[in-house]
């Protein structure tokens, strides 16, 4: 109801392009598979890649997100070729070599994750190996674990920022979640690097970054997690992150998975740490050399406290032991909770589900504009004119393509707008797949009256800023898009009000 | 007792024995190496990637929180951690172009040199001094804590690679969290190339349980190019010191660090200086025995003194020649370094030209409306090349121009020598072993490369004393124009483009090579200012430096004429008294110039060893 909407009228309209494409350019060959491709997309669920540099917790994230141990995660550089996790009724792996389509291949486990028996291939020569699973978050997204860019192997680093580049043909991800330790210059600029056309660029609409590995920021103390929520706060400020991406979370994956992971002999092992007394468990906490020391310390063996470390990184014990010890959580259950509520992956996951998944229509659109576009200029048509100019048609009229270039617009600064109107634009633009309190930045409870009142007071606000005789061409642009927005939001509320 | 006492006590005699033999000039020679001696500054530079842990490193190894060190902010202006008995605190500021030096508080140190505190505070401040009696700094050592670089593509980046001839030794920082990466390892390697002294720190092993396999790792990466990997874990170091847990300080690793730079870094830096300081010794103790031989020679043979005289006297003549501008070294210096200038004036022109060329290509096929954005990360990528490359050309041409001078110089002054030593008869009895006569040895007392060697170690510290200062701040401090700003201008009309008449296109890609060009003007015009300041300096230290070793040699040749003069005119009872006096001081000479060549030869065969 309120707010999420239905397939929209932009869906729609890009569906029937990508259809009428399909018939034009029936049996060409280079543009009749792209087509093929682009049409099954607009069906399939959103293509999310997770990207960052080399160790950045890329994969960790991806098994956070699902809550298995899919991808491998170890000391070393693990992912080495583009994998994608996809929903699936089976467990079934493919592998692509370039050039080619999907060949099956057959899944097994591997220390824990999931990987595929090598078959007649070489890693070098796969584009991307395809994993398909039944998990329910695959069901809303597809997720795309990228090989680490920086990486030492020349190969594996080149093949990450061809990822994420993509000089030729279309962005293969319709949003990204871009995780680093620290975003500074590099990730800045390998931010700045993924792109392709208008579609695949990280723009405040498709890309979100990730504070990663935050349990380790500050010598994992335990107020870790608080440091990592300042630095992302920092970031969400910093006006290079701002035109990039959308916004920037804190999370700790391996504090996410471990947690998801517990059984109920960790929990009774942490809670025999807490037992013995806080002079124990700081000495015994110190560092993980200390923690993972061989002889029995306060009735824990050398490999239960080597697995805790495993799986919640010595941050995790450090405030596991202490949520013990202060009684905050009593039970095992209880326990997974507190941690994974500390390691911030549900803030994340409410974050794609509303900028991500909810816009998901929006944001196939846009990479479909972009395919078609490219197409219609490398390849054109004899009869492509009409072609051409409805394609034109669909990009200029489309309102919410309006708004989208609107909040990149204000994000790098473009738009003579005051601090307030700037943040009133950007929760309304950004927040499309929200409720609309949210969206107006309303407490969720507020009557439909008051919800009217404010729309209409908006209304006249932004008639008022966009007929100002005396401003400036962008503002009164920007006024105008916003007036619209507002107004199509009026249109909403009037005929069936909110219950 | 230290190289730098044994040198210092050398040192000593030096200056006694000048001016017992009257020659203040000489006295000076020594005393001002001995104040390099006295003050054995040795700069280390503390460097990597953002929040690796290099202020906490700094502050584990001078072992209090000396740095301020913040989870979330980083340091953002260069700061030099010194000994001094009361702590105090300098910060060196801009003031249009001038660099002011103001004390600041101890305690406000975040508020000078973390990102928070630039930005809140609007300082200009190019570099923070911080003085703490900490046992690891008493012998000279400064620690520069740097801030992080963004890879050798980045102008931080570039610009440690510039400060490289001035620093003693480089200490990479990489936390164990993983591996080094691509960009890390490439940095590693552009460091060695310049600075000998390269080593490792793994930081933060106190968190990382694996961090045995990234050591491992690491070891591999780095074999044969740095020395470590260290693992260090700087939040135990802290923890040790405040609870004095000797245990724990063991843990941290730190120990082996501050034993590296105690050793090869340190010891290595006093044995080059004491090593210097006997060359310079046995060059001065050469110049004394000069006119100590002539006497002798004409107390042995009134007969020939006259003709010993007039040799001198050509002696003499040369040695002023090569004081005055008509020395062929000067010209040497005026050619090398009218040279050096133009070439490095073209350098930077030609380097700057290809960017802005290949900006004026990348841009004629297409819409910068549409490619900016993947082009400029680029552009500042070329921009630090282009700056690190031309640092690196400017030291490699001065040492090269050092080294031509002083093969010049050393090649007149030898003729000089050969004509004082002609006309003093060969008597070998007495060889210095700063004179031997297959000269491989010279006059100056030390190998043919030696002057050279000398000229460009006093230059290098003074230099580096006086102005990698403000070229540290000065070109951190680059006008860098804000990324964001430089592509505004082209996006705007970004949309719709098809419509747009190809006049607007033609506008744009003007003013996208406009915009190219006034970038790569303002960081050129910086570098290039700096590059001559640089040039200019060196070229008066070389010129001051030799003109200096000219007049010693003016003056040994006058104090020998004057000898040859005064033994002519005296009775033959007083001529035998003072052949045994003279006998008995260049004995005395003898021993000094052996004593020198002793410490500098036990010097190096421990420095090989």
């Amino acid at each position: 109801v309120n707010g999420v909407r239905g397939r929209s009228p932009l869906a729609v309209r890009v569906r029937a392009l990508v259809d009428r494409a399909r018939r034009d350019y029936d049996g060409h060959p280079q543009a009749s598979p792209v087509l093929v491709e682009l049409a099954a997309r607009l069906d399939e669920p959103l293509r999310v890649a997770i990207a960052g540099r080399v160790k950045s917790g890329k994969s960790t994230l991806v098994n956070a997100l699902v809550g298995e141990p899919l991808a491998a995660t170890e000391v070393g550089e693990c992912t080495r070729v583009v994998t994608w996790y996809r929903s699936g009724h089976r467990y079934r792996a493919f592998v692509q070599r370039a050039g080619s389509g999907l060949e099956p291949a057959t899944l097994r486990r591997l220390r824990g994750a999931v990987d595929i028996e090598p078959g007649d291939w070489t890693p070098g020569e796969l584009e991307r190996i395809v994993i398909d699973w039944p998990a329910a978050v695959l069901g809303s997204m597809t997720l795309i674990d990228t090989p680490g860019l920086g990486s030492l192997s020349a190969p594996v680093g080149a093949r990450a920022e061809e990822f994420l580049s993509q000089v030729h043909g279309s962005s293969p991800a319709d949003a990204v979640v871009y995780l680093a330790r620290h975003l500074h210059g590099a990730d800045v600029r390998v931010l700045e690097a993924f792109r392709d056309d208008d579609a695949g660029r990280p723009s405040p609409i498709n890309a979100v970054a990730v504070v990663a590995r935050a349990d380790e920021i500050g010598a994992a103390r335990p107020t870790a997690m608080d440091a990592a929520a300042r630095v992302a706060a920092r970031y969400r400020q910093d006006p290079q992150i701002r035109r990039l991406c959308q916004t920037a979370v804190p999370v700790a994956g391996m504090l996410a998975f471990g947690s998801s992971q517990l059984t109920e002999s960790d929990f009774r092992a942490v809670g025999r740490l807490a037992e013995a007394g806080q002079p124990v468990t700081d000495e015994l906490l110190l560092s993980t050399d200390r923690f993972a020391m061989d002889d029995e310390v306060a009735g824990l063996e050398a490999v239960e406290r080597r697995r805790l470390l495993d799986l919640l990184g010595l941050f995790g014990v450090r405030i596991a032991c202490g949520l013990l010890r202060d009684g905050v959580v009593r039970t095992g259950p209880g326990l997974a909770v507190a941690l994974r509520a500390r390691s911030g992956i549900d803030e994340l996951r409410a974050l794609l589900a509303t900028q991500f998944a909810a816009r998901s229509d929006l944001l196939k659109a846009r990479v479909a504009l972009a395919t078609l576009n490219r197409l219609v200029h490398e390849v054109p048509l004899a009869r492509g004119a009409s072609f051409e100019s409805e394609l034109e048609r669909v990009e200029a009229d489309s309102h919410e393509l309006t708004e989208l270039r609107l909040l990149v617009a204000v994000r790098t600064g473009r738009v003579g707008l005051g601090d307030e109107e700037i943040a009133e634009v950007e929760r309304l633009v950004e927040r499309s797949g929200a409720p609309i309190t949210e969206r107006l930045g309303l407490a969720a409870d507020v009557g439909d009256d008051e919800l009217r009142r404010v729309v209409t007071s908006s209304v006249e606000r932004w008639r008022r800023r966009a007929e100002h005789p005396l401003a400036p061409r962008d503002t009164v642009d920007a006024a105008s898009v916003v007036l619209r927005t507002y107004e199509g939001i009026l249109l909403e509320l009037e005929p069936a009000p909110v219950g | 007792v230290s190289d730098r006492e044994i040198a210092v006590r050398l040192a000593e005699h030096g200056i006694k024995a000048a001016t017992a033999y009257g020659r203040p000039d000489l006295a000076d020679r020594i005393r001002s190496s001995i104040d390099r001696i006295l003050d054995p500054t040795v700069r280390v530079l503390v460097v990597g990637e953002f929040k690796q842990g290099k202020s906490s490193l700094v502050n584990a190894i001078v072992g209090r929180p000396v740095c301020p060190v913040d989870d979330d902010v980083a340091t953002a202006v260069p700061t030099a951690v010194r000994f001094a008995e009361q702590p105090v605190a300098m910060a060196v500021v801009r003031d249009d172009d001038d660099l002011r030096r103001q004390p600041i508080e101890v305690t406000a140190l975040p508020a000078w040199v973390t990102e928070a505190g630039v930005e809140v505070a609007n300082h200009e401040v190019e570099l923070v001094e911080v003085g703490v009696a900490s046992d690891v700094l008493r012998d000279g050592l400064v620690l520069v804590d740097l801030p992080g670089v963004g890879g050798l593509g980045s102008l931080p980046g570039a610009v440690t690679m510039a400060s490289l001839p001035y620093a003693r030794a480089v200490v990479f920082v990489s936390d164990a969290a993983q591996e080094l990466t691509a960009p890390e390892l490439d940095f590693v390697r552009g460091l060695t190339r310049q600075c000998p002294l390269v080593a490792l720190v793994d930081s933060k092993i106190d968190i990382h349980p694996a961090w045995r396999q990234v050591i491992a790792a690491d070891a591999s990466d780095i074999a044969g190019l740095a020395q470590g990997p260290f693992a260090v874990s700087s939040e135990l170091a802290s923890k040790a010191a405040e609870s004095d847990d000797d245990v724990l300080a063991a843990e941290s690793g730190v120990v082996p660090v501050v034993e590296w730079l105690r050793g090869e870094v340190l010891a290595g830096a006093a044995r080059r200086d004491a090593s210097l300081m006997a060359e310079v010794v046995g060059a001065v103790a050469a110049q004394l025995a000069g006119p100590l031989e002539a006497e002798r020679s004409a107390l042995a043979d009134p007969g020939a003194a006259a003709a010993l005289a007039a040799q001198l006297e050509v002696a003499q003549a040369e040695a002023l020649r090569l004081r005055t501008a008509a020395g062929r070294w000067q010209q040497a210096l005026t050619d090398a370094f009218a040279d050096l200038s133009g070439d490095l004036d073209h350098d930077l022109r030609y380097r700057v030209r290809d960017v802005v060329n290949a900006a004026d290509e990348t841009f004629d096929g297409i819409d910068p409306a549409k490619t900016w954005d993947t082009y400029e990360p680029q552009l500042r990528r070329d921009v630090a090349g282009l700056v690190a490359d031309h640092y690196r050309i400017l030291d490699e041409r001065i040492t090269a121009a050092t080294e031509t001078v002083a093969a010049v110089f050393t090649e007149d002054a030898e003729s000089v020598q050969a004509t004082v030593r002609e006309a003093a008869g060969g008597d070998r009895s007495h060889d210095l072993p700063g004179r031997s006569p297959d000269s491989e040895r010279t006059l100056t007392g030390g190998k043919r490369a030696g002057l050279g060697t000398q000229a460009l170690t006093l230059l290098r510290s003074s230099y580096g004393g006086a102005i990698m200062l403000s070229f540290l701040g000065a070109t951190i401090g680059f006008p860098v124009v804000a990324p964001a700003a430089l592509g505004v201008g082209l996006m705007l009309g970004a949309h719709g483009l098809r419509q747009e008449s190809s006049r607007q296109l033609l506008q744009r890609r003007a003013q996208a090579k406009a915009t190219v060009r006034s970038y790569v003007d303002e960081i050129s015009f910086v570098v290039s200012k700096d590059s001559r300041d640089r040039i200019r300096f060196s070229q008066r230290h070389l010129r001051d430096f030799f003109a200096a070793r000219a007049s010693e040699l003016y003056q040994s040749a006058l104090a020998s004429l004057q000898a040859v003069q005064e033994a002519t005119g005296s009775a033959s009872v007083d001529r035998e008294t003072r052949q045994a006096d003279v006998a008995a001081e260049l004995d005395r000479i003898a021993w000094l110039a052996r004593a020198a060549a002793d410490i500098r030869a036990a010097l190096e065969e421990r420095a090989g060893s």
